[in-house]
């Protein structure tokens, strides 16, 4: 493979009346990725090309986008696994600010909505020992990186706006099963997850979460786990 | 000095975007990297010595009677201006690293 063909997708809605494509000829190199080829066309083809990136090893989350009909980190998908053409655009269910890149305060606001941190059960204290098999139990949750791709892929979140999303209900979970959160603090995190139009509820369990997430965690399986711990609650009379 | 002059007065973005104009991002990047260049490369040179990652064939050894000291790079126009600042000792002195 001598040169591939990136079919990337352009919108500037400061200027454009609609989205197109355009077609940039890139030099294929051995392990080259997604990310690598971007770069190529902005510092060689056209320096108007807008896309957002920064730590280029799958650890920020920036670069997610919709590569050949699938959400993925464009850091960590090698060109050679996608053959000659390559189709990039930017992720869906969020809005367009430029070219590649989307405006994700939508996503965000919504992670903020779950209270993403720990509320620690003992006040002032420095240091709460956590078992290796506490650890295990959000071990792969705590991987996610928030780079919205489960959210943009997630049909779910696509037909309502309301739904909180796979990303922020991980978090959710995340700290739910977090050995050293305040107990006072785990029923109003299901209360949350229990909302009717932005909980757990409108999960479908269509999976997509699962299939595009960088970090291999399954969104489904945890929001599963939620519904479960919510049943419980509500037939102990705890929410 | 003169690359660092020549950008300044040459160097042109190719897009005029106002959001996510990555060009002038990177040019303006190009521009701070330029600056700090300067600064290492005149620390370097007015360090008379070698030490660590910084080694002159012209100075080999490590002189820690005039150069156990800070450089302090400040930007002007005209290019870094050097000053010098003691070194804390606390709890291990400096000594030569031998492999």
């Amino acid at each position: 493979m001598e040169r591939v063909k990136f079919r990337v997708f352009r919108f500037d809605p400061e200027s454009d009346e609609a989205p197109y494509y355009v077609e940039y000829d890139v030099p294929y190199r051995p392990g080259m990725t997604v990310l690598d080829g971007l770069l190529y066309i902005l510092e060689e083809l056209d320096g108007s090309l807008a896309f957002r990136y920064s730590c280029r090893s799958k650890i920020c989350g920036s670069c997610a986008m919709t590569i050949n009909g699938r959400e993925r980190l464009a850091c960590e998908t090698q060109v050679k696994e996608l053959g000659r053409l390559i189709r990039v655009e930017p992720l869906p269910n969020l809005p367009v600010i430029r070219d590649l890149v989307v405006d994700i305060d939508p996503f965000l606001r919504k992670m903020e909505a779950v209270m993403p941190y720990l509320v620690p059960r003992e006040e002032g204290a420095s240091e709460i020992r956590v078992s290796p098999e506490e650890f295990r139990r959000y071990r792969s949750p705590s991987d996610c990186i928030w780079c919205a791709a489960c959210y943009a892929a997630c049909p779910a979140a696509f037909s309502n706006p309301y739904f909180l999303g796979p990303a922020a209900l991980t978090q959710l979970y995340r700290f739910y099963v977090d050995s050293r959160e305040d107990e006072s603090v785990k029923p109003i995190r299901l209360v949350i997850a229990d909302d009717d139009s932005a909980g757990v509820w409108r999960c479908h369990q269509a999976y997509a979460c699962a299939e595009v997430c960088p970090k291999h965690i399954r969104p489904g399986d945890l929001i599963a786990e939620l519904k479960r711990a919510i049943f419980k609650a509500r037939l102990s009379g705890r929410i | 000095m003169k690359l660092r002059r020549e950008f300044s007065e040459r160097a042109g973005v190719g897009c005029e975007r106002r959001s996510f104009n990555l060009a002038l991002a990177d040019a303006l990047v190009t521009e701070g990297m330029l600056d700090v260049a300067l600064a290492v490369a005149a620390g370097a040179l007015a360090r008379t010595e070698s030490r660590g990652a910084h080694y002159r064939t012209d100075y080999p050894r490590r002189d820690d009677e005039n150069w156990l000291r800070h450089t302090l790079a400040f930007y002007t126009p005209e290019g870094p201006r050097l000053e010098y600042s003691p070194v804390t000792i606390t709890r291990w002195p400096p000594a030569e690293r031998k492999y």
